[in-house]
């Protein structure tokens, strides 16, 4: 136990402690609560779109095998070569429950249109076309998911600070401050009555000099 | 990828237009096609290895024995086909007449057209030659030895001006293309001058008075019409402006005029199109898959249809005239379908897809 004055002063501190303790331990639990309600409702669009990317890849990759099969590497190397194009997100931040989270927001969309992928379709087939189109779509998948997941371990991650800090509180700080609180009692009640057996010891000391005196 | 040097025969001299060695020749090539039973026993067998082993029975041990050192998967066996078909282009063209060279050249002008836009494209984002040169397909009149020439060249004006001072026939439409882009920023005037080039020029070099000519002419109208079509089904489901749509209007065909053109442009849905086609000859084709679109609503379904109408109509040159060009059009359409098919089973074999769904994939077999 570190170092405690048992002083009435001292008592009246941590009783004050204990109180404010409880309160920020009860506000954690609301937080806590809070957030994993939160976290459950990102968690159902997480799974949904988990399973989107996992449909969509699986998709991309069968009409990929299609093109490649059909219309032989050499064709959809040389489409690959002229549909070069970048992937714009914005990142910008906001609050849920007070935690911060970042928000991943696609600057244009990576779906381009068959006019737009930067190959004269006269020369492209449609299979080849419908792979970039589908590989497109991860992309957009991706960076929604990119999203939501990374709101999800934010959120996971100040649920578990937030449970530590209440079991700090519940398990740690509140006994000590109770045992802290005990043992300043325990020792101003000592002190209470030590005084007390001494008054009574001075008392018993000027009645007997005071008989004495009237002998 | 190295250039496949045809091995140096003894052949008999042929005149302009005698057909007679040639297309005996191209009869006894054509007997070992693969045939039904011998894609049936592909699709059946094991997986990779048992498949290569399968195929090194075939006409195509030869090319995979070159290839199999860098080791056995589907890139290797899709290698090795490439080689395969590179090969037997330029052993079809070492024995043709004069007249069918003309013809085959002008049909498989077609992949000259690729090979220079791939060349433009790795240009224009700065792609080595070696990592290019792996993507072209020397089969058409440009062979591997012009083909690297345009690939030494360091940007897309140096392949540009090289095309120019060899007076290659691609060359005009590639300058006026890239004025075009150099105004607009946008590389697809290129490709589109190149496609435009084609359609005009095959269409010019096929105007002869001449029953093969006249022939394959009809064909080739028919496969301006297949691109014209797809183009305006792709057009329609982006909902494309119809002056945006006829900028990708191939002119040379003879079944789908600027009119029709606009007209499956402006259709608002597949029966539309399919209305708007009724009068010409692929109507049949289409209708034949509007139940499988109805499942699965995607243009591939159409484009699959068309180009098997147009496949079934090149093969079906053999049973043309003996003496004349449709026996080496067809041997050469035949084994380019024989190639896409065994590199579906390969490819099949590779991710899994079910035997079913491999049956429904091959091409005419």
């Amino acid at each position: 136990m570190e170092e405690v004055r048992p002083t009435r002063a001292e008592l009246l501190e941590r009783k004050q402690q204990i109180t404010l303790a409880q309160q920020g331990m009860d506000l954690l639990k609301q937080k806590r609560d809070a957030l994993l309600m939160e976290f459950m409702s990102v968690m159902d669009g997480t799974l949904r779109l988990s399973e989107q990317l996992q449909r969509t890849v699986v998709d991309a990759q069968y009409s990929l095998a299609v093109a490649h099969a059909v219309d032989g590497p050499v064709a959809l190397r040389s489409a690959a070569l002229a549909t070069k194009g970048e992937v714009t997100v914005e990142m910008t931040g906001t609050k849920i429950m007070g935690v911060s989270v970042p928000v991943v927001t696609k600057g244009e969309s990576p779906i381009r249109t068959t006019f737009t992928r930067g190959y004269s379709v006269t020369g492209i087939s449609t299979r080849v076309d419908e792979s970039a189109e589908r590989f497109e779509k991860i992309l957009d998948v991706i960076i929604e998911y990119a999203d939501i997941e990374t709101r999800l371990k934010r959120l996971g991650e100040e649920i578990n600070k937030t449970n530590r800090r209440v079991n700090a509180l519940e398990q740690v700080t509140v006994p000590a401050l109770r045992e802290q609180v005990a043992y300043i009692s325990q020792t101003l009640d000592e002190r209470a009555r030590e005084d007390l057996f001494r008054l009574k010891k001075v008392k018993k000391k000027i009645e007997a000099k005071k008989k004495v005196q009237a002998v | 990828m190295s250039p496949v040097i045809a091995q140096k025969e003894k052949l008999p001299i042929v005149g302009p237009r005698d057909y007679g060695y040639p297309n005996a020749r191209l009869r006894g090539m054509r007997s070992r096609l693969l045939k039904a039973e011998a894609f049936e026993h592909l699709i059946a067998t094991g997986g990779m290895h048992q498949l290569i082993q399968e195929l090194m029975r075939t006409e195509y041990a030869s090319d995979l024995e070159e290839v199999l050192i860098h080791g056995r998967g589907a890139a290797e066996v899709s290698d090795a086909l490439q080689r395969h078909l590179i090969r037997i282009h330029e052993k079809v063209f070492g024995f043709l007449n004069q007249e069918a060279k003309d013809i085959c050249a002008t049909m498989l002008g077609r992949w000259d057209v690729f090979n220079i836009k791939t060349i433009l494209r790795g240009k224009l984002y700065g792609l080595g030659s070696a990592e290019i040169s792996g993507n072209l397909m020397p089969v058409g009149a440009l062979g591997s030895v012009d083909l690297a020439g345009l690939l030494a060249q360091s940007d897309v004006s140096g392949v540009i001006d090289t095309a120019s001072t060899w007076e290659l026939p691609q060359a005009p439409a590639l300058r006026d293309g890239y004025e075009k882009y150099q105004a607009t920023g946008n590389f697809v005037d290129v490709e589109l001058a190149l496609d435009r080039y084609y359609a005009g020029w095959a269409g010019s070099r096929l105007a002869r008075r001449n029953s093969n000519y006249a022939m394959i002419r009809k064909l080739l109208c028919a496969q301006i019409d297949i691109l014209n079509t797809v183009t305006a089904f792709r057009a329609s489901r982006d909902r494309l402006s119809l002056e945006a749509a006829k900028e990708y209007f191939l002119s040379g065909g003879d079944g789908i005029s600027v009119s029709l053109f606009g007209q499956l442009v402006a259709a608002s849905d597949a029966g539309g199109l399919l209305e708007a086609l009724r009068s010409t000859p692929f109507s049949a084709a289409l209708e034949g898959v509007a139940s499988q679109y109805a499942e699965d609503p995607s243009i591939v379904v159409f484009e699959r249809a068309l180009e098997d109408y147009f496949t079934r109509k090149m093969v079906a040159l053999s049973s043309t005239d003996s003496l004349g060009v449709g026996i080496p059009l067809a041997y050469l359409w035949g084994k380019q379908n024989e190639v896409t098919n065994i590199r579906i089973i390969t490819k099949a074999k590779e991710v899994g897809i079910p035997l079913e769904r491999t049956r429904r994939e091959l091409i005419l077999v």
